[in-house]
């Protein structure tokens, strides 16, 4: 019999493995090609296997990193498997315990894709205060589509349908292949070389290969760098290319561009309907106004009887000229009295009026009225006016 | 009425919708208001021509090809 030391256990040699396996440096971040098989997923995380034409390893995907795939992988798929080795020590087999797959030939292409991205968003190629706002009613549009593809008549129709007063601008390209990138880049450049107001890029859905074009980093750059707002719409809604990053909207349908681009003539006719409605009304409403104002206004007293005016200002002349007519009366009989009274003075004064009375008057030879005993010579010759008659008389003797 | 000629048609529709707005909301004097009305007027039918004008070019665009 062996001793105890000259032996190992399952328990040992499978944990001396796990050791071994699980501490070498070497079989972490492995990177590993094959396809899939027996995909199964569970609550815990999914259990698959990775097999070529010669051999097969077991593989176990947890569920919190497979929340982060890419893609929804399936039976068959060719892919790129990054993990490490790991050893389950009960059943002494080991596994790829995976933390991300993609999908081999679009990984490494994805890859640079996603590390450009990067690359162009830490510029701040993408930043929203980089947006300038798409004109509303643009006097020229430029569309850079594909040559005599479905999106350029699409544009064309739906730009013209919408917003007539627009001049277009086609600037067509290849969109798909190798020449793309260069022939979109020639087409932005002569493009902007147009007094345009809006620039609309747009292609087609297609698969990730096709869109690439749209993914050129000199076409992003141009494109960022334009000085024409851009709409971009390319591929399908969950396509996003460089170019979607760095336009200054993006839309998903060539539909959507024209309608992001312009606006509707019919929305915009019926707009004006409806000014000229509520212009009329409005002129209507201050019409109608102005009637009440001047019927109310009219049918105020001065204007139903406008002669009571007159018939009170008769009243009060009438008034006035009977208390002139009564003062004129009193003035000239007070008047017509003085009068009578001065004739009564006047006539007591006539000289006439006292010879009457028996007074008489004498005058001498030569007129001169004989009022004082002085005036007199003894022998002179008077007259003397008496009240019917004139008496000639010689002066006797004075006392 | 000069002015006008060199006014864009975002520029006449704004005017526009100034004039409704202050021809419904404010209470002008007469003349004013069917001084602004005509203004209005004027302003939908130029509007109108314009669209309708730009209708008969439906189909005309430029193509530039720039694979010489």
């Amino acid at each position: 019999m062996r001793n105890d030391a000259s032996f190992l256990t399952v328990s040992q040699v499978n944990a001396l493995l796990k050791a071994k396996i699980e501490e070498d440096d070497d079989l972490h971040g492995l990177v590993v090609k094959g396809e899939i098989s027996n995909w199964k997923p569970y609550r815990s995380g999914v259990f698959f296997d990775l097999k070529d034409q010669a051999s097969v390893i077991s593989c176990l995907l947890w569920s919190d990193s497979a929340l982060y795939l890419s893609f929804e992988p399936k039976e068959g798929d060719e892919v790129l498997a990054t993990g490490s080795l790991s050893v389950y020590a009960p059943r002494g087999r080991y596994s790829l315990t995976v933390s991300t797959l993609e999908l081999y030939g679009q990984g490494k292409a994805l890859l640079a894709l996603e590390a450009l991205k990067k690359k162009l968003q830490a510029e701040g190629l993408f930043d929203p205060s980089r947006k300038r706002p798409i004109p509303r009613f643009p006097r020229t549009l430029g569309i850079i589509v594909g040559k005599g593809s479905a999106a350029e008549a699409d544009l064309l129709k739906n730009l013209q349908r919408r917003w007539p007063l627009a001049d277009i601008f086609d600037f067509p390209a290849l969109v798909q292949g190798k020449e793309a990138p260069a022939s979109l880049l020639k087409a932005l450049e002569t493009a902007e070389t147009y007094p345009l107001d809006t620039l609309i890029l747009a292609r087609g859905g297609g698969s990730e290969e096709d869109l690439s074009a749209f993914n050129d980093e000199r076409l992003a750059r141009a494109l960022a760098n334009s000085p024409i707002p851009t709409v971009s719409a390319v591929g399908h809604e969950i396509d996003t290319t460089l170019i979607d990053y760095v336009s200054d909207l993006r839309v998903s349908t060539p539909t959507g561009a024209a309608e992001a681009a312009t606006p509707d003539q019919n929305d915009i006719r019926n707009g004006l309907a409806d000014s000229e409605d509520r212009l009329n009304a409005s002129i209507d409403k201050t019409l109608t106004n102005c009637r009440e104002k001047i019927v109310s206004l009219s049918s105020r007293p001065f204007f139903r009887n406008p002669a009571a005016q007159y018939v009170a200002a008769g009243e009060k002349v009438r008034t006035l000229s009977q208390r002139l007519a009564a003062a004129m009366d009193h003035q000239i009989a007070l008047r017509k009295e003085n009068i009578v009274s001065y004739a009564g003075r006047l006539k007591a004064l006539n000289p006439e009026g006292v010879l009457s009375r028996g007074y008489s008057i004498t005058q001498n030879a030569n007129g001169k009225i004989i009022a004082s005993i002085k005036d007199l010579q003894v022998g002179e010759e008077v007259k003397t006016k008496l009240k019917d008659g004139i008496m000639h008389s010689k002066v006797v003797r004075k006392e | 009425m000069v002015k006008e000629k060199t006014l864009s048609f975002e520029d006449k529709l704004t005017r526009l919708n100034e004039i409704v707005e202050k021809v419904e909301n404010s209470t002008l004097p007469l003349e004013e208001s069917i001084k602004l009305f005509e203004e209005g007027n004027a302003l939908i039918k130029d509007l109108q021509k314009t669209l309708d004008e730009a209708e008969k070019k439906i189909g005309e665009y430029k193509k530039v090809d720039s694979d010489k």
